[in-house]
């Protein structure tokens, strides 16, 4: 039986499977919504295939409306969140002492370090020092500059004689 | 309260109490958006409740530019994403030590004619209800999340446009690809 239709045409068996969905969702024009209704009427297999996808399809409003609102879903998640964040510090404790330890180690040994470098330093300076006053002291009881006085005095005392 | 407030009062107060309206305020849009992707409706409040953590956890992330119901459909689609890639490394290990142990049984479906009995009914649906969720997770991730935000949530295409991060033009296009790979899986897998 051909159906006479608005604007007198039909779709095809492959179009109107490819468009089978947005024709369950009511997105196509009224052009081609027409169209589609005008092959399943006289398509008896798609007709059969359109109506086993609805039942599949409209699978999907029955899942959308299994939701019901869960009392306790909002506690549940805020123990969740106070929960990780006591297992946070608690697995951050050993890390935070071996970190506290590791660092006062640390500190201790650059402690050492230093001070033996400042020990060495300054001995070095001590030394630096007690030679220069050694120097000294030998330059003042034994001068040896050119214009020493003694050195004038017994070179005045040769000529003399 | 307005969402901006209440983010505001999370961030700066750890306030729960706001945190608390937060959820309650988006808890059936993420538990539908969940149940888009997964197989039963606890597994979907389960995911939800990752969701919320993850969402409290990246609050202090969240730029006001766009909307907060956005950044969650994000939050909620990826846990779904890394849900569903987890659970089937399980199951193909779960597989490969049931073959190792080599007990030789076969798993297989039966198929079950449509009586009118209660019991028949419920196992039609339950089975229906497994090929259509197949069928969903057998799309392309792109044509998965955009049949899922359109479907369950009857978000628009600019919406969609906008939690997926892609042009109005792109959405139109995958859903066209979903629906039609979509019918076409349907179709193929009921008459075996």
């Amino acid at each position: 039986m051909i159906v006479k239709l608005q604007n007198n045409k039909t779709m095809n068996c492959k179009d109107t499977k490819k468009l089978m969905l947005q024709f369950l969702d009511g997105e196509l024009s009224a052009e081609k919504t027409s169209e589609i209704k005008g092959h399943l009427m006289v398509c008896s297999d798609c007709s059969t295939e359109l109506n086993k996808v609805k039942q599949l399809y409209g699978l999907i409003e029955e899942e959308k409306n299994e939701f019901s609102h869960n009392l306790y879903l909002s506690s549940k998640v805020l123990n969740r969140i106070k929960d990780d964040k006591e297992q946070e510090s608690i697995l951050l404790r050993p890390i935070r002492y071996a970190l506290i330890a590791s660092l006062s180690t640390a500190a201790v040994f650059v402690g050492i370090v230093m001070g033996s470098f400042l020990s060495n330093i300054n001995s070095s300076i001590a030394q630096s020092d007690s030679d220069e006053s050694i120097e000294l002291l030998a330059d003042e009881y034994f001068p040896t500059s050119s214009n020493n006085i003694y050195d004038i005095q017994i070179d005045e005392i040769e000529n003399n004689k | 309260m307005d969402d901006c407030i209440l983010v505001q009062k999370v961030i700066d107060d750890n306030d729960h109490k706001a945190f608390a309206e937060l959820m309650e305020k988006y808890q059936r849009m993420v538990v539908t958006t969940c149940r888009g992707f997964v197989t039963s409706y606890h597994e979907a409040e389960d995911l939800a409740q990752d969701v919320f953590v993850e969402l409290y956890e990246s609050l202090p992330g969240f730029r006001k530019e766009s909307k907060l119901s956005t950044w969650i459909y994000r939050i909620a689609v990826n846990k779904s994403l890394n849900h569903l890639r987890k659970k089937k490394r399980e199951t193909s290990i779960f597989n490969l030590n049931l073959f190792n142990k080599g007990d030789g049984k076969e798993t297989t479906f039966q198929i079950v004619s449509t009586d009118d009995t209660e019991a028949d009914y419920s196992i039609v649906s339950s089975e229906n209800k497994r090929l259509l969720k197949e069928a969903i997770n057998k799309l392309p991730k792109n044509q998965r999340v955009a049949i899922i935000l359109s479907k369950y949530q009857d978000l628009s295409y600019k919406e969609i446009a906008e939690v997926m991060d892609v042009s109005i033009s792109s959405v139109e296009s995958l859903l066209f690809r979903a629906k039609t790979n979509l019918r076409k899986y349907l179709v193929d897998n009921q008459k075996k």
